[in-house]
């Protein structure tokens, strides 16, 4: 696990693996970290249209590039909409799913969020957008970055 | 024991725990109510399964996932209740009434159907018991092959 703010400070590439482990298929790619910030969700046009459902949490961005080191194209579902967020007491956040958010506004675009949501990753070429998370309200809290079913380490 | 009525009136935390495979969720419970429903509230009515002939009560509740991982809602139908005679009453599900419904977004009913629940932040939903009731009928609740205690 790399903290997250190590690696935006350091600019690091980090070389992710995520397996599908029903196939038994390893999908390598690499990402480095731009920023990582809390969303105003007046940020947002028309941000009713939101699922949030909770109370209690916030909704934070996380800017990265990623490139796709596998041979052929792959859908973002099978490699940076694994990555997740570790905290300090080992409790793991998965990227925050809201078609909203991540595709049909306008802030989708603004942010690119909307370039993980569905198009490819074409293999060698750098791809820059963003995922979203849903975390508690906690200023104390320190992040890792991971990777659900696979690993994360310095390129 | 753990009854229904004294767990709304008091306001209790109640910390709930189930193994799933080699794994053991946790989470934090409180019932805010339990009321039948008013089927006049619920935008066509006639959409839920025998909605005639059963007596849908609903548990409004506020829970906390204490789970490493996000925990998927369907797990929280390890949460039943058993009345004073010994008979078990399962969480009931109709997707009309939990999930596609305007009122299943006013009474929160969709927040535990078909959706996840993060660690450490508070969900508030409602889940759904058919319960063949009368006045005098007195709950406790339990977790299926798990535990429930007073935090």
């Amino acid at each position: 696990m790399i903290p997250i703010k190590e690696a935006i400070r350091s600019g690091v590439w980090l070389h992710c693996e995520y397996t599908d482990t029903r196939h038994d298929e390893i999908y390598p790619f690499r990402i480095k970290v731009l920023s990582f910030r809390k969303l105003n969700l007046a940020e947002v046009d028309n941000a009713e249209e939101l699922n949030l459902k909770d109370t209690d949490c916030d909704l934070w961005i996380m800017e990265l590039e990623a490139i796709n080191i596998k041979k052929e194209p792959v859908s973002p579902t099978y490699s940076v909409n694994n990555l997740i967020l570790v905290d300090n007491d080992g409790f793991r956040f998965h990227v925050f799913e809201d078609s909203h958010l991540r595709c049909w506004s306008g802030f989708a675009e603004k942010s690119k969020l909307n370039r993980f949501y569905g198009s490819d990753l074409t293999p060698k070429i750098k791809a820059v957008g963003a995922i979203p998370f849903q975390l508690p309200v906690d200023d104390e809290a320190v992040y890792s970055i991971s990777v659900r079913e696979g690993s994360v380490r310095e390129a | 024991m753990i009854f229904l009525n004294d767990a709304i009136k008091n306001g209790t935390w109640f910390h709930c725990e189930f193994p799933v495979k080699d794994q053991l969720y946790q989470f934090r419970l409180k019932v805010l109510s339990f009321q039948k429903l008013d089927l006049t509230e619920v935008d066509e009515p006639e959409k839920i399964n025998n909605w005639k002939d059963t007596i849908i009560w609903l548990m409004e509740t506020e829970i906390i996932n204490l789970s490493k991982e996000p925990m998927f809602s369907g797990f929280l139908s390890k949460i039943y209740l058993k009345n004073q005679y010994g008979s078990k009453f399962g969480r009931s599900g109709d997707s009309h009434l939990d999930n596609y419904s305007e009122f299943s977004k006013k009474k929160r009913l969709n927040r535990f159907a078909g959706q996840y629940l993060n660690p450490k932040i508070k969900a508030i939903g409602t889940l759904i018991y058919r319960l063949p009731i009368s006045d005098e009928s007195i709950f406790q609740i339990l977790i299926f092959d798990g535990n429930i205690s007073e935090e």
